[in-house]
């Protein structure tokens, strides 16, 4: 059973965002290989649309809890243009992570899609 | 960077993290990291054409900014150095076993009457440690005489003394000592006192017998010879001695 959760127009409650704003960075690493803070914002922010908006204040603590969980790696590199910019990106714990995350979640969709909070499709 | 913003930023932008940081209290090492970070992450911004306003409302209060980040940096450095964690622990356990002794010192003596070793034991009973109360009943019989209604003698004084056989404070009264007397200088007052106390039990008088009903009058000051004065595993080992020999 294949379930979505509809894009909200508001921000998410701080307590989903607590528990999205990890899987999502986690997400989006694997894909990528490695970000940094500024791209991860707005891949968040456009990928999400606008649902998993976060500023500086929410994205940072993020990452450097993530570090300490010993989920990312991060490594200052300068760009060709001379700035420096520091990289994130996942460790084979961090990506264990991701897929225990990719259970919760299923999990959960599929509750709340049983229960009728969420619109089944492909049924 | 020294641990303040990128001198390319504009100047809005520049006091934002520096407000942060500020409310993040973090090392030196910790502050630069993080400030160019930030910093990167406005150019960044700046440079894809964002609006500067808008960046900084996404920012977020430098108050509230600064104590996450100030929190989760420190996460992170204890993450880093386990030995540091581990210290921190051991010092938070020491800390919280000291402030419960004091407490237990200080906030839960017992009512009493010394009037004899029996009385003194019984006002302990239900309200001291078992090894406190143990200690300070053989002190009390020890320093006490039979025969003498139980008061307190420069011979039984003396007696002890000569049992105890050492005047260096035992490891236990070292461990002791801070928790009665958090102040050094009154930890000091009291071993000269106890010591021109052992002067007048020298040669018992009026002012020994005066010194020492003020002493048993005085609860905190009978604590604080308990306190200097008593090695506990000899006084236990007495104690089992005396059983055996019953």
């Amino acid at each position: 059973m294949k379930t979505v959760i509809r894009p909200s127009a508001a921000r998410a409650e701080r307590e989903l965002m607590r528990g999205a704003g990890p899987a999502a960075v986690l997400a989006l690493l694997e894909r990528r290989g490695e970000m940094y803070g500024y791209e991860l914002v707005s891949a968040l922010a456009s990928g999400s649309s606008g649902t998993l908006d976060m500023g500086q204040a929410t994205l940072y603590p993020m990452l450097y809890n993530l570090e300490a969980k010993g989920l990312l790696k991060a490594a200052w590199r300068e760009t060709p243009g001379g700035r420096r910019r520091k990289y994130y990106e996942l460790t084979p714990a961090g990506r264990r992570r991701l897929a225990a995350h990719r259970r919760q979640w299923r999990d959960v969709t599929r509750a709340l899609a049983s229960l009728g909070v969420l619109e089944r499709i492909g049924r | 960077m020294n641990g303040t913003p990128d001198a390319g930023l504009p100047a809005q932008a520049s006091e934002r993290i520096a407000a942060s940081l500020e409310a993040a209290r973090l090392p030196r090492r910790d502050r630069e990291e993080v400030a160019a970070e930030l910093a990167a992450h406005l150019e960044d911004g700046i440079a894809s054409g964002r609006d500067l306003d808008e960046l900084l409302r996404a920012f977020g209060e430098p108050a509230r900014a600064g104590a996450l980040i100030g929190r989760s940096i420190r996460r992170r450095r204890r993450a880093r150095h386990p030995a540091l964690r581990a210290l921190q622990a051991f010092t938070l356990g020491i800390g919280i076993v000291y402030v419960g002794l004091f407490a237990r010192l200080h906030a839960r003596a017992p009512e009493r009457t010394w009037d004899s070793p029996a009385a003194a034991a019984a006002a302990w009973r239900g309200s001291a440690w078992e090894s406190e109360r143990a200690a300070f009943e053989t002190v009390l019989a020890s320093m006490y005489t039979e025969g003498e209604d139980g008061r307190l003698t420069a011979a039984g004084l003396r007696a002890f003394q000569a049992w105890k056989g050492k005047t260096a404070p035992s490891l236990w009264s070292v461990a002791l000592e801070p928790a009665y007397f958090p102040n050094a200088a009154r930890r000091g007052e009291a071993r000269l006192e106890f010591e021109r106390f052992l002067r007048l039990a020298e040669d018992p008088g009026p002012a020994f017998e005066a010194e020492r009903d003020a002493l048993l009058a005085d609860r905190s000051r009978a604590l604080r010879f308990v306190a200097l004065q008593i090695p506990l595993d000899r006084l236990a080992a007495a104690r089992a001695d005396s059983r055996r020999t019953r």
